[in-house]
This record gives C-alpha cells, sequence and structure tokens, in this order.
C-alpha cells in the first residue's frame, strides 16, 4: 500500500504542486517566526551579557515603584562622589560610572541627515571594558565620539572626520575618534551605540552618574558584600547582585521575544488554517476522481483502513516533502520581514538563527496540516462501497443540506459567541486574543460549511451581467459555479478567509488612524508642533529659545512621566495650565483647572472624565501622586476634562509641581503658535535656521504633524497586510488548482464546446470568469466578514486607540476589484492549457 | 431506393459540398508509420446523404475529422464548398466549424448545464449571431421535440437528446453536417427514429450530411455507401439496401 501512495502522488504531481506552494507558504511562515525571534532573543542577550563584562555587583537609585516597563530612564542620579567613596571600599576591587542618554544625543550621517536609525540611540560616557573595547581608532576625549562599528560601516562614517552632533545643549561638532564593537560580533541588540567622554556628558546632562558597576575582590562571598556594601552607600541607593540584575532584565525581555514570536506564528497559524481548505478541497476533488479505482481495491479486499491509511500515508509524504521545501524560503522570508521592520522601526536587526527545534517545528506542523487536512476526505472515501467499481462515472456526493445548516449554523454561532465574549466579557488580554482567534476561526468554518447553500443563487445573481452580456463563455461559466457548488465554496473560502483578514485590519486601521489624528488636530490650537515620534524628551531650552525668535508669537509644553497615581503606574502629564485652552485645547466638563491656587502644599490635577468614572473622583478629591524620584504629593481634583488628546494622558500635573518634585525640566510635546503678522514663508525661513542649529528639533505643521502621525499607522497596517495579503497568494493558488481540476473534469465538455466552434479565446475567457465569479463571491463575504470583525474590534479596543468606526470604502473596494482580478489571474495557468489543448484529443478522452 | 427526390429551389444539389483530393494522413515515421488515409479522393455533393462504412481501423473516422476540420491530413486537400482548409489556422478553422459544419456525435452531444434550447442554439450563440425563430421551430417540430424545448439533457431520454444533437447541427444551415455513429448508444428503435430525421433533413431542407457508422442498416438510410480499408476506398453502393451494405462489409473482411 506504501508504494501505491507513492505511485498516486507521482501520478497526480501537476495537481499537487499548488496544494505543496501551499504548505510551503505555511511553514515558511512558521520557520520565520521561530528564526526571528531566535535571532531577536540571543542578540539581546548577548547584548545583556556583554553590557556589564567584569561587573560583579550594580548599584543603582532605588525605584519607587515597578513601572512594568523595561529601561525606564529614571532620572535620579548618583553624586559623582559616590563613586569614589565605593571605590574607596574594602572588598571592591574596581568601580565604574554608567551614564547614558538616549535618542537626544545624535550624529549627522556623512550623507547630512540625521541619524534616524528608528530603533534606539543611546550615547554612553565612555569607560572601556573587556567586552567593549575600541577595534579602530582611539577612545573619545570631549570633542570627540565613538560609534559602534556596524552602525559606522551602515552610514559610512570614516574615523577622523568631523560630524554635527545634536545634543541638549544644541549642536556640537565632534571629531569621530574610533569605533567600539560589543563582544565579538558587536552585539548591539539593534540598538545605535554612541559614546563620548563622561565630561562631555555630564555637561550636555548635568552631572552624576545612573549607577555603578563594581567588580569585586576574589576572596569575599557575593552576598556578604552585597549586604555590607548597601550597608555603607547612601540612602535612596540600592545594591543588586549581577545576577539579580541580568534576571531582571531576562525577565523584562521575555514579553517582548515572546510577542515578537507570537504576532508572527498568529500569521502562520491564519496560513496554516488557509492552507488547510486547500489541502481539503485537493484531496476531496483527488479521491472523487479515483472513487471506481478505490471500489475496484475494496472489491478486492482491501479493508477501509487500508484505504484510509493509504490516503494517510499519501498526505504524510507529500506534506513532509513539501514541509522540508518550506524551510529554505522562511530563512529568505525572516530575511525580509527583518529588513522590512527595521526600516520601518519595529524591530532591531539582529542575527538569525536556525535552531533544530524551529526545523523539527516547521516539519512537524506542515505534515500535521496536511493529514489533517486529508482526514475527512479520506474518511468519505474509505465508504465507498465496492460496487462503485462496477458502475459508470460515479460523482462526488453531496451531503445533505439540511446536516450543513445545522452544523455550519451551531459552528457559526459558537463562533459568533467566543468572539463577542472575547471582546466585551474577558478583561485579561490574553485571554481576550485567544478567545477573538478561536472565535473568528469558528465563524470562518460556520460560512465556510454554510456558503455551498447560498453560493449557487449568489453567483447567479452576481453572473447575471456576464450571462446577459458575455454571451456563451459567460452563461456557462455562471451555470459551472453551481455544478458543484461545494467545492466553489470551499475554494472561495480561503480568499474570503484572507480578505476578512485584511479588511479588519484596514478598518481597526483606519478608525485608529482617525483617532490619533483627529485627536491631533483636536490637541492643538497652535498652528504648528514639536513632538518626535520616537519619543525624543527636549531640553527645556528648545522651547525657550523657540518662544525667542520673532516669528514665534507663543508656545506651550507638555513633559510626559511615568507616576503612580493612587497605586497605579500611570503616564502623567506635566503642562503649565494656564496654557490648556491656549494653544492646548482641553475640553474642561467641570471646574476650571485655573482656581487651584499652586502654593505650598496644595497641588491641583485634572483628570479624564472616563478615569474620573471608573475610580469614583469628583472635583476637590484628594490624588496621591509618586514620581519616579520617590517624592510623592497629595494632588486635588480641580478638573475633568472630556478628551485625552494632549499626550492621551488620564492625569495632568501643573508643570510646577512636576518640575519641583522630580527636578526634571525635558519636554515631550512644544506646541509652537506663529506671530499673527508674520507670514507662512517668513516664519518656515525663521524656524529653518533654528531646526539648522538643533539638529533634533523638527517643527511641524499640524497638518504635516497628523500626515506624519497616520503615516505611521498607514505603514504597520501595510505591514500587518502585506503578511495577510501572503494568506491571499495560498488561496489564489487555491484557486488555480480548483479551476484546473473542473476543467479536467469536463474535458469532453469543453472538447464539444470547441468542435462545434467554440473558439479558444472564448474557452479561456470561459474559464477567467468562472474564477472572477469564484473570487468575487468569495471577496465579497470575506470584505464583509471584515467589515463586521473590524467594527466589533474597534468597539472592543479602548478609546485611547480608536473611538469611532470608520471604514475605508474605497481602500475595501480596490481590494475587492484587486481580488476579482487575481482570481483570473490565478486561472490564467488552467486557462492557457484547456484552450491549447488538441479538440480530437478533447473529445477522445 | 425509389423515394423521390424533393429538392428545395434554392439547393443546386450539383453543387460539391465538400471534397478531398489525394488527401493522406500517417502517423509515425519509418518502419513503424502507420497509413491511416492514403490518397483518397472523394467528394459530397450538395443535398447528399453519404455513409462512410469500414472496419475497425479503415481510416472511416480519420477521415471524417480530417473532412470535418477537426484533424488535418499530412498531405492532400480538403474542401468545404470553396474554400480549402489547409490554408486556415486553427481560429480560422474552428469558425467553419461554428458556421459552416454541423455535429452529431455518438455520445456527450448536450453540455448538461444548458437547456435543449440553449443547446440547439449553441453555435449560433457561439457566434454572437441572430436565431431565426421560425427557422428554429421548424427544426424543433422536425424532430418532435417542441414540449422538451425547455429540459436539461438529463431530464430527456437518450433518443431526444440525439434529436436534440441532430437540431443543433441542422439549426446553423451549414454546408454540411457530420455525424459520428449517431445511433451508436440507442436501441434500434429510436435509433431509426434518428436515421429518419437525417434522412428528411436531406430530402425537405437540401441538407448535406455524411454519416460514419458500422451499422449496415443504418446506412442503408442513406443515398450513397463509401466503403474504406486501410485507409482507401474500395467500394461505393448507391440508394443502398441493408442486404448489400451487408454482403459488400462481409467482402471486406469486417
Amino acid at each position: 500500500m506504501f508504494r501505491h501512495s507513492l505511485r498516486q502522488l507521482v501520478a497526480n504531481k501537476s495537481r499537487l504542486a499548488l496544494t505543496s506552494f501551499a504548505i510551503v507558504m505555511s511553514v515558511a511562515f512558521i520557520t520565520s517566526a521561530f528564526i526571528l525571534s531566535d535571532g531577536f532573543s540571543r542578540s539581546f542577550n548577548a547584548w545583556a551579557t556583554t553590557r556589564a563584562e567584569g561587573t560583579d555587583l550594580l548599584i543603582s537609585p532605588e525605584t519607587p515603584f515597578d513601572t512594568g516597563m523595561s529601561f525606564t530612564f529614571n532620572p535620579e542620579r548618583i553624586d559623582e562622589q559616590v563613586l569614589d567613596e565605593v571605590r574607596s571600599l574594602d572588598g571592591v576591587a574596581d568601580a565604574r560610572p554608567v551614564l547614558w542618554v538616549d535618542n537626544l544625543v545624535r550624529p549627522r550621517t556623512p550623507s547630512g541627515d540625521l541619524l534616524d536609525d528608528k530603533f534606539w540611540v543611546a550615547a554612553s560616557g565612555w569607560v572601556e571594558n573587556e567586552e567593549f573595547r575600541i577595534i579602530e581608532g582611539a577612545a573619545p576625549l570631549v570633542g570627540d565620539f565613538a560609534l559602534d562599528v556596524g552602525t559606522a560601516e551602515t552610514h559610512g562614517y570614516i574615523v577622523g572626520d568631523s560630524y554635527d552632533v545634536s545634543t541638549p545643549l544644541g549642536n556640537r561638532t565632534l571629531r569621530l575618534s574610533g569605533l567600539t564593537t560589543r563582544g565579538e560580533r558587536n552585539d548591539t541588540a539593534g540598538q545605535v551605540e554612541m559614546s563620548v567622554a563622561m565630561d562631555a556628558l555630564h555637561e550636555w546632562t548635568g552631572p552624576g552618574y545612573l549607577g555603578i558597576n563594581i567588580t569585586q575582590e576574589l576572596d569575599e562571598d557575593q552576598e556578604v558584600l552585597k549586604t555590607r556594601l548597601q550597608a555603607q552607600i547612601p540612602e535612596g541607593l540600592v545594591v543588586e547582585t549581577r545576577a539579580e540584575a541580568d534576571a531582571a532584565i531576562t525577565s523584562q525581555l521575555a514579553p517582548v521575544v515572546n510577542g515578537i514570536r507570537g504576532g508572527f506564528l498568529a500569521f502562520a497559524a491564519i496560513a496554516v488554517f488557509v492552507s488547510a481548505f486547500l489541502i481539503y478541497n485537493t484531496f476531496t476533488v483527488l479521491l472523487s476522481q479515483r472513487v471506481q479505482e478505490i471500489g475496484l481495491l475494496r472489491a478486492i479486499g482491501a479493508t477501509p483502513m487500508q484505504i484510509k491509511a493509504s490516503i494517510r500515508t499519501e498526505a504524510a509524504i507529500l506534506g513532509l516533502i513539501a514541509s522540508a521545501l518550506g524551510i529554505a524560503p522562511g530563512i529568505g522570508l525572516a530575511l525580509g520581514l527583518q529588513q522590512l521592520m527595521n526600516s520601518t522601526g519595529g524591530l532591531p536587526k539582529t542575527d538569525l538563527i536556525l535552531a533544530p527545534r524551529t526545523i523539527l517545528i516547521g516539519l512537524g506542523v506542515g505534515t500535521a496540516m496536511t493529514i489533517a487536512g486529508a482526514t475527512s476526505p479520506a474518511r468519505k472515501a474509505c465508504q465507498v462501497p465496492a460496487i462503485v467499481a462496477l458502475r459508470n462515472g460515479a460523482t462526488e456526493q453531496e451531503e445533505s443540506s439540511r446536516w450543513r445548516f445545522v452544523v455550519g449554523a451551531a459552528v457559526l454561532l459558537l463562533g459568533a459567541g467566543g468572539a463577542v465574549m472575547g471582546l466585551f466579557a474577558v478583561e485579561d488580554t490574553t485571554t481576550t486574543l485567544a478567545a477573538l482567534g478561536l472565535g473568528a476561526m469558528a465563524i470562518f468554518v460556520g460560512v465556510a460549511l454554510l456558503n455551498p447553500l447560498w453560493m449557487r443563487q449568489a453567483t447567479d445573481l452576481l453572473g447575471l451581467p456576464l450571462a446577459k452580456f458575455a454571451g456563451v463563455p459567460g452563461r456557462v461559466a455562471r451555470q459551472n459555479i453551481g455544478r458543484h457548488p461545494r467545492r466553489s465554496a470551499t475554494t472561495a473560502a480561503s480568499l474570503m478567509i484572507g480578505l476578512a483578514l485584511v479588511s479588519m485590519v484596514l478598518v481597526v486601521g483606519e478608525s485608529a488612524k482617525e483617532r490619533v489624528g483627529g485627536g491631533a488636530e483636536a490637541a492643538y490650537l497652535s498652528d504648528h508642533v514639536v513632538r518626535s515620534q520616537l519619543g525624543y524628551k527636549y531640553p527645556i531650552s528648545v522651547p525657550e529659545q523657540l518662544e525667542k525668535l520673532d516669528v514665534v508669537g507663543d508656545v506651550a509644553t507638555v513633559s510626559l512621566d511615568t507616576a503612580e497615581v493612587d497605586g497605579a503606574v500611570q503616564t502623567v502629564a506635566a503642562v503649565d495650565f494656564e496654557s490648556l485652552g491656549e494653544l492646548l485645547d482641553v475640553d474642561l466638563a467641570l471646574g476650571s483647572g485655573l482656581v487651584a491656587p499652586v502654593g505650598e502644599g496644595s497641588h491641583s490635577v485634572l483628570v479624564l472624565e472616563s478615569e474620573a468614572d471608573r475610580r469614583d473622583l469628583a472635583l476637590g478629591d484628594a490624588v496621591s501622586i509618586t514620581f519616579l524620584t520617590g517624592e510623592q504629593r497629595q494632588l486635588t481634583v480641580a478638573g475633568i476634562y472630556r478628551n485625552n488628546a494632549v499626550g492621551g494622558t488620564n492625569f495632568m500635573v501643573e508643570r510646577a509641581t512636576w518640575q519641583e518634585a522630580t527636578g526634571q525640566t525635558t519636554v515631550d510635546i512644544i506646541a509652537v503658535q506663529s506671530a499673527s503678522s508674520v507670514s507662512d514663508v517668513e516664519f518656515e525661513a525663521a524656524v529653518a535656521g533654528f531646526e539648522a542649529a538643533n539638529l533634533q528639533v523638527d517643527v511641524q505643521s499640524i497638518h504635516d504633524y497628523v500626515e506624519t502621525t497616520g503615516g505611521t499607522i498607514d505603514m504597520m497596517i501595510g505591514f500587518i497586510n502585506m503578511l495577510m495579503l501572503l494568506a491571499v497568494l495560498i488561496s489564489f493558488a487555491g484557486i488555480a488548482n480548483t479551476l484546473a481540476l473542473s476543467v479536467l473534469e469536463r474535458t469532453k465538455e469543453i472538447g464539444l464546446l470547441r468542435a462545434v466552434g467554440m473558439k479558444r479565446q472564448q474557452l479561456r475567457r470561459l474559464i477567467r470568469y468562472e474564477a472572477a465569479l469564484i473570487s468575487i463571491f468569495g471577496a465579497a463575504v470575506g470584505a464583509s466578514i471584515g467589515v463586521v470583525f473590524g467594527i466589533a474590534s474597534v468597539k472592543a479596543l479602548p478609546t485611547s486607540v480608536a473611538d469611532s468606526v470608520s471604514i475605508p470604502v474605497g481602500q475595501i473596494a480596490v481590494l475587492f476589484v484587486l481580488a476579482a482580478l487575481a482570481g483570473v489571474v490565478a486561472a490564467a495557468g488552467p486557462a492557457w492549457r484547456a484552450g491549447r489543448r488538441d479538440v480530437l484529443d478533447l473529445i477522445g478522452a | 431506393m425509389t423515394t423521390q427526390l424533393v429538392q428545395p429551389p434554392d439547393v443546386d444539389s450539383h453543387l460539391i459540398a465538400c471534397r478531398a483530393t489525394g488527401a493522406s494522413k500517417t502517423y509515425g515515421a519509418g518502419d513503424t508509420q502507420v497509413r491511416a488515409l492514403d490518397e483518397i479522393d472523394i467528394s459530397f455533393a450538395g443535398a447528399e446523404f453519404t455513409s462512410i462504412m469500414g472496419p475497425s481501423g479503415s481510416g472511416k473516422s480519420t477521415l471524417m475529422h480530417c473532412l470535418a476540420g477537426l484533424d488535418r491530413p499530412t498531405h492532400g486537400e480538403i474542401w468545404i464548398g470553396s474554400t480549402e482548409l489547409s490554408s486556415l489556422d486553427e481560429g480560422a478553422l474552428t469558425t467553419l466549424r461554428r458556421d459552416r459544419i454541423g455535429f452529431v456525435f455518438q455520445g456527450f452531444n448536450l453540455i448538461p448545464t444548458m437547456t435543449a434550447r440553449e443547446n440547439i442554439c449553441l453555435p449560433i450563440d457561439l457566434a454572437g449571431g441572430k436565431i431565426d425563430s421560425a427557422w428554429l421551430d421548424q427544426v424543433v417540430h422536425a424532430v418532435g421535440l417542441q414540449d422538451r424545448i425547455g429540459h436539461r439533457p438529463t431530464e430527456l431520454s437518450g433518443g431526444q437528446q440525439q434529436r436534440v444533437a441532430v437540431a443543433r447541427a441542422l439549426v446553423s444551415k451549414p454546408d454540411i453536417v457530420f455525424a459520428d455513429e449517431p445511433t451508436g448508444n440507442l436501441d434500434s428503435r429510436t435509433g431509426a427514429d434518428i436515421l429518419s430525421f437525417l434522412r428528411d433533413a436531406v430530402r425537405r431542407f437540401g441538407q448535406t450530411i455524411v454519416m460514419v457508422t458500422h451499422d449496415p442498416v443504418a446506412a442503408s438510410y442513406a443515398d450513397r455507401v463509401v466503403f474504406l480499408k486501410d485507409g482507401k476506398i474500395v467500394n461505393e453502393i448507391h440508394d443502398p439496401l441493408p442486404e448489400a451494405v451487408r454482403a459488400a462489409m462481409t467482402e471486406l473482411g469486417a
């Protein structure tokens, strides 16, 4: 029987080629998910271990609360003299200072732009250790900087040349003194690593250190030393062992790595799901063509189990071979995705690692999904009675439609129920996503089961113009869809799923864009704004200098900071309350926010309406806030606002309160209003001069800012949909496969049409029309489901992401047309082959 | 046969509807070469009903396929009216089949998804032409299908299906109709009906028909029977009777 399975595969190799394509794609997805996440994980771990080479203990300022975020920038500094004290302590062999600043300090590239590698730019005070060292040139002195060798090579920096560097004090021209490497392979975990002399960093960002790394004397127990050090250093500082620090970083990284892996595996799951439909379809048709042969096998004594085993073996061999073929494209896909995500700022560029585990999972899932897809057709095939062998032209048995309706409707309702529960009843995000995913799958299966029941009527309607205006080919094509409603429907189903997902993403994306864009429009009453997409924090000197420009009328600032408010970690905005309603539009529902005096022991806070409702806060209530510095303040609710447009926060505090408590002065958002007498041209010219002197500052008109913000979302939608479209591609392979098979089945009929005078072009048109009808049906059902899913998702999302549904009708229409056209393209192969065949062959066959 | 020929006035019985000159068809090369047709010269006059007979492998089907533009002879010429087929490309041949030739096959004559009427009108629809409904009525009445015209093939008996096929072959008023064993799948009584229709078409409408068959009774409905053996025409009988046809076949060793 094994040999029989093998021969069947060889005999049907062209049929199976398209099915293999689906398996290859699925396995490629799975493989790339693991390759990417493994690479990221390794690179980050390598960075984590090299970042403090030779360090046994670390001293850092105590965090008053757990922010739950990786690498929170703690503004608290360690006095420089503490370093000297630590160095002189017993048991300390060496102590090195740690100081860095992210994103703010950036050099111009040799081509003249500001270095804008999307991921992360960190400038550290130069301290050499064994794993982080100069490999070319010299260590940076004051007036110099060093770059990691990877970044330098990517952008073509030349050691010895001078470059403009943006600093918190404005531009400096610094000389590139040397190139650094982290470990043997420069494992920077994707960030740009810039080094400057510690004194320079002090000059720019103020005195003190973020941490102290200690190398201990060899002969002392680490825990004993840790306890002793903790007692000897000033209060507010904590000592951690290296192992503790690494564990903390690893546990912070784990969700990131798992998120990346999970995200890509979700796409892989979609590809697998769509492919399963295709595999099911292929085997159903292959086996229905072989029904007589199976009857013969049964007649000569093969048991149903043997038939089933033979078909399963066929599926297993096919699955294994195709899965093996999927590994290499998986590596390619990983490379391409990394390139793309790196350029859009989603992921750092890291090594790609093909672990044996990855290959095993790829092969396993690919083979299992093929066997699973073939299971139901195999079960039906082995029920074929022996008598069929003697009959002529047995056809595919279409099961009763009542049974189909009951099961389909039940699965659909179950799915809808699961999805609704996931959306509205579950608090935990992971459970929500799982319920949503499973619900969506059940909905797809349910709709796919129900589709054959009405597909004929639907395509009859859709095909009406074809029948009217496209002559005989149009009429025959329209009728052919109804001949095998189940097969046509399964074919359409895979396209339906792909299109549903793409349109859902479009709806959610458009709604989010509307929210963010509309929010941005609504947030500012000024005509210009400075806000970095990457979250730069600007030194207070930037708004101060902007305000001094003649062309600028008024400036308002927003600073964002992490704080704990009544026990919950929040992003809090610090603003001048006077600017609310002037340059920053905040719609106060209650209170003025301005009446509460800012005085000794009395600070006011504004609360977002929905947050106030949740916490049951009213005007005059007291709120306790703890800043990252550990400073705690009692605040009085002085106003409640309806929109959280400025910075998207639930709380706003007075800038003075925040500055006094944290000692921080940096700003995140600068609203800029041009002077009333100044023309746009004058304004642009004056601001351009300022921008040239402050490289990191980009003063955008509100319109441009909204565009940029929307552009970022567009990029994300585009990226997600590109992955979704790979699933759509699989479904087109399905269309090609189905058409090839139905052409094969109708050989004689086609021969007759050709004999009585149907031209090749007419025949090819007929096949293309069929494909178009299947595609349009699948696309229409898919787009409808997708829009419904999209609306449901928008309703379930937090209002800060999307608050009202907005459907990108144009984009979905374009998608729809493209799907129909792509279906026609998918039919090109089968149509061409059918047209080429000799009439005598066809009628004689 | 003594039946009086009633010619419609617009058909010239002396006009040659179809003609083969020196038509040869060979398959393969060298030692394994098979000569299916060997220098055949034959013509079919307008409004004539011709049967082609011969044992298996005599080349009768090949001859019909070549005459009908479904296949091309290796050498020689095929003429339909004043058109020589070897000069035509595939597209032109298809158009010629559609507009000037009618077909009746042994089985699988009809498109299952189309009604009888749609099947009959198929060649005209393919050409994008207009149906002459008076003529359609006449043909449908002639084959006795006026009550079944809206039915699909699965709802028709085998004989009715073949009548639909005959009607389709006639409706486009082709120069010539080729019928390939049109009664092969039918019982003798139903078969006799079909053959009568074919003969009526020749008598009443002046249709030219060429029929390939191996059944002497069927062949005897024709005005003329042509016998093939080893790709050559070896005999010809005019106004045949079944006995004479049977005797001629026996002589051929079939």
